[in-house]
């Protein structure tokens, strides 16, 4: 049972091609795995569909119709394609089990890359975005994480196990979002190890100096 | 077989009429039906397309796209999944969307989902998949937009356009950016609202 969904104005822009990639990947990942978030994207997908019906008309060339009908006796592609998109590599193994394949298409990870005890990071290379600020993070289970606020806003789907943050707890199949005005300190449940796919578009704020240090030292920020 | 495409004074066709040219279109490769379905969605898809910040060119070499996937994708178009105009939607959608990837368009790159690409093309539903918007709750959603208040209305439609267009109307009302926003987040919500009052 899914209990934390994206807000509608994050789905809305994902239906209209308004999201950038880094956070469209991570709530596409959600919606991927959840029927009540496929369902509210459908109805913006209808919702864009009235919009578009509704949109001023704009007239079209004159042999505009004529071309069209030529393109399809042509059977040529409509469109240069985007090069089809190889496989995944370079992931974490139980992350390629954990993500659906066709998120991941052309998709290049990283080995899991220590980053403090019991806490392992994966970042993520996206085609077509140069800088993508997504990242794969695993905790051991009952690993408390340094307390942080946040730079700018933080997308987060849970792949697996869970964690508590004072705020609620989060399941795998669950969707948060944290913005600067959001402290927490995630503990992680003992029930297992919690992997989560997460974007952040500013780095995030350690409260102990040690965890700064150490995430600048291990290149996990800078 | 050329059909002249004249500007026809008739009222547009509604959602069980669209269906049934994509229907004619898959069935029999109709092309008096394919001219109909070109009259009714090429300008409204062009238009959307400039309102995206598409130039004229662009917009009229995606529009055309837009049809020659419709035309080749007929047959596999599922009218117990989504409408025309929800499916063209989506297909323009993703057009644009791999448009601004070639371009480099100086807008941050949007994700193209590989589900609404699926939606697009559509792939088969999976055997679990029960129709997510049957033609009753599309009707319902109809309703739903048509009850909004003008405001929420307008505001509803801006949201599926970026950032340049906000920024427009914002100077135009002489408003803060902030303000516009605002507003768009509170019609999505009043929106909401509305869908999940009534299940269907």
């Amino acid at each position: 049972m899914i209990h934390h969904h994206p807000a509608d104005h994050h789905l809305l822009a994902l239906a209209s091609g308004q999201m950038d990639s880094g956070r469209g990947f991570v709530v596409s990942a959600h919606v991927e795995t959840c029927r009540v978030c496929q369902r509210r994207l459908q109805e913006f997908l209808a919702v864009g569909g009235e919009v578009l019906q509704a949109s001023e008309p704009v007239n079209v060339s004159a042999d505009a119709f004529a071309q069209t009908l030529r393109r399809i006796d042509a059977g040529l592609p409509a469109a240069a394609a985007i090069t089809a998109t190889p496989t995944p590599v370079g992931f974490p193994r139980e992350c390629v089990t954990l993500l659906p394949s066709r998120l991941l298409q052309g998709c290049t990870g990283q080995p899991w890359r220590w980053i403090g005890p019991g806490m392992r990071y994966s970042a993520i290379e996206i085609p077509h975005a140069a800088q993508s600020n997504v990242f794969l993070l695993k905790i051991a289970p009952g690993r408390t994480m340094p307390r942080h606020s946040h730079g700018g806003c933080e997308f987060t789907q849970i792949l697996s196990g869970s964690f508590n943050d004072g705020r609620a707890r989060f399941d795998a199949g669950d969707f948060d979002e944290t913005d600067p005005h959001v402290t927490h300190q995630p503990v992680v449940t003992d029930e297992g190890e919690c992997i989560c796919l997460a974007y952040l578009d500013a780095p995030l704020r350690f409260e102990s100096w040690v965890a700064r240090a150490a995430a600048r030292w291990t290149g996990f920020q800078n | 077989m050329a059909l002249a495409v004249d500007v026809l004074n008739a009222a547009p066709p509604g959602a069980d009429e669209l269906v049934a040219l994509v229907t004619a279109v898959a069935r029999h490769g109709d092309r008096a039906a394919f001219a109909a379905l070109f009259r009714a969605l090429a300008p409204r898809v062009k238009g959307f397309l400039v309102r995206s910040g598409a130039d004229a060119g662009v917009a009229e070499d995606l529009t055309q796209e837009t049809l020659v996937l419709v035309w080749r994708k007929a047959s596999a178009f599922d009218a117990s999944r989504a409408g025309v105009s929800t499916w063209v939607f989506t297909i323009a959608r993703n057009l644009w969307i791999d448009q601004c990837r070639r371009s480099l368009h100086p807008a941050a790159l949007p994700q193209q989902s590989a589900w609404l690409a699926d939606l697009a093309d559509c792939a088969p539903a999976n055997d679990d998949d029960e129709p997510l918007l049957g033609e009753q709750r599309r009707q319902h959603l109809r309703a739903v937009l048509a009850s909004l208040p003008p405001e929420q209305a307008e505001a509803v439609q801006l949201a599926y356009f970026n950032d340049v267009t906000h920024e427009h109307i914002a100077t135009t009302l002489g408003i803060p950016l902030g303000t516009v926003k605002s507003r768009i987040r509170l019609a999505i919500a009043a929106l909401r609202q509305r869908l999940d009052g009534i299940e269907l």
